[in-house]
């Protein structure tokens, strides 16, 4: 059965993350979530996979991509039972999307959206990738600095974007590099809405043929 | 012409007759009515703007939708020169010509900015509505622009309250004035900057 890395079931590493879950106000970030070997081969075969182009321009751009052994690592009982007692609750149901996003990519806040309570995580997977490409994900709240989603690959990001307080960026140390000839430091992308919402930063023209891919997913 | 009209406007334009051929592009333009109107002001008049917007203090703003560059609205502008033209565009001569143009009841009021793309910068696609906005105006002061450099401003037509296939571009053109109707229908978005030239326009919404 496929599973994240050891490490993450140890019961001490189990208990640590559960309280820095907590401690963070429900927000964790688990790098190398996969076995290396393991990441190493989805990363291959998702790569040579053909996706479905999906596009609601006021909404989003990507690529849909199907792959069941990813889905099954994240649905697996082994993986919920992990992450539940990450969150300190039991995991009911998931749902998994993964998506691949290239030039002219990306996804908007949408007014519909962040009525419900849930906790979402993020997964990435890529080869090579320069932070002044864009493609971050991005959450934000109204009145809080904007927590940017790593831009490395086999890292998992855990947020509860209904009841998260803890008003810190995700990574303070992670600067994202400017396009070269462009003015001033990095600004923080603006906040709009009171609810935490998140979006993929617009993949611009430097990535060229690079892509990322993300396995989006909600936890009920 | 109005003195007003013919202190800042290219008196080539606006006969009534032209008004009328104007008027009428305006309507018939897919995929919602709008009109770009090429040599809009007087050639120096250009220059002059554009010389005093790039002294105008402009921030980087990014959203889930856009990465730009903005300066603060020109009603509250200290340079003689934009606030002149922010008040050539509330006065009554301009807004009874946009009225005949669009054939659109304007109540007054403008909102006015200059806005700079950068490379890579964008905006993505939206439809602009908010209350009391009528008529959407860019005038482009963007030098040596191609269909290459990207920046144009596209326009998506809609298919059942989204937007769907864009079937309209107009890449940035010195000294034009694009203008069009806002409505939920007014799906549009600027295309990413792919140069290092500098895209200054002047932008807002007539009330």
């Amino acid at each position: 059965m496929e599973k994240p890395s050891s490490i993450y079931f140890q019961p001490e590493i189990l208990k640590q993350m559960k309280t820095h879950y907590k401690q963070a106000g429900g927000m964790i970030y688990l790098p190398d979530f996969l076995g290396e070997k393991m990441y190493g081969t989805i990363l291959e075969e998702l790569e040579k996979s053909k996706g479905k182009k999906e596009k609601i321009a006021d909404r989003f751009s990507y690529e849909v991509l199907k792959h069941e052994e990813l889905k099954r690592i994240f649905s697996s009982p082994q993986s919920l039972e992990m992450l539940g007692g990450v969150m300190g609750t039991k995991i009911k149901n998931v749902e998994i999307a993964i998506r691949r996003y290239g030039h002219r990519d990306y996804s908007l806040i949408h007014d519909s959206e962040g009525k419900c309570k849930r906790v979402e995580f993020t997964f990435l997977l890529m080869r090579k990738w320069n932070t002044a490409w864009g493609g971050h994900k991005v959450y934000i709240c109204e009145g809080e600095e904007p927590r940017l989603v790593p831009l490395a690959g086999n890292g998992l990001l855990l947020i509860d974007t209904e009841n998260s307080v803890n008003c810190t960026p995700l990574c303070p140390e992670f600067s994202v590099q400017r396009i070269p000839g462009k003015r001033g430091p990095t600004k923080g992308i603006l906040c709009k809405h009171k609810q935490m919402n998140s979006f993929v930063q617009y993949v611009n023209h430097y990535a060229g043929k690079e892509k990322l891919v993300m396995v989006e997913g909600f936890i009920h | 012409m109005g003195k007003l009209l013919s202190k800042w406007m290219n008196e080539e334009l606006f006969g009534t007759e032209k008004i009328k051929i104007l008027a009428r592009e305006f309507k018939e333009n897919n995929p919602f009515p709008h009109i770009l109107i090429k040599d809009f002001l007087k050639e120096e008049k250009s220059k002059e703007l554009l010389t005093e917007l790039k002294k105008e203090r402009f921030e980087e703003k990014q959203s889930d939708l856009f990465s730009l560059s903005q300066t603060p609205d020109f009603a509250a502008t200290e340079n003689v020169l934009l606030k002149e033209f922010y008040e050539f565009f509330c006065s009554k001569e301009f807004t009874k010509l946009m009225q005949e143009l669009c054939r659109i009841k304007l109540k007054g009021g403008v909102d006015m900015a200059g806005s700079l793309y950068e490379d890579a910068d964008y905006l993505l696609c939206h439809d602009d509505q908010l209350e009391g906005r009528k008529i959407a105006f860019v005038y482009y002061l963007s030098e040596g622009f191609r269909e290459e450099d990207g920046g144009a401003l596209a326009f998506l037509e809609d298919q059942g309250g989204k937007p769907g296939k864009m079937v309209e571009r107009y890449f940035p053109l010195w000294n034009s004035l694009m203008i069009f109707e806002v409505s939920r229908k007014s799906w549009h978005e600027v295309e990413e900057v792919l140069t290092s030239k500098k895209r200054y326009a002047i932008g807002g919404w007539l009330h």
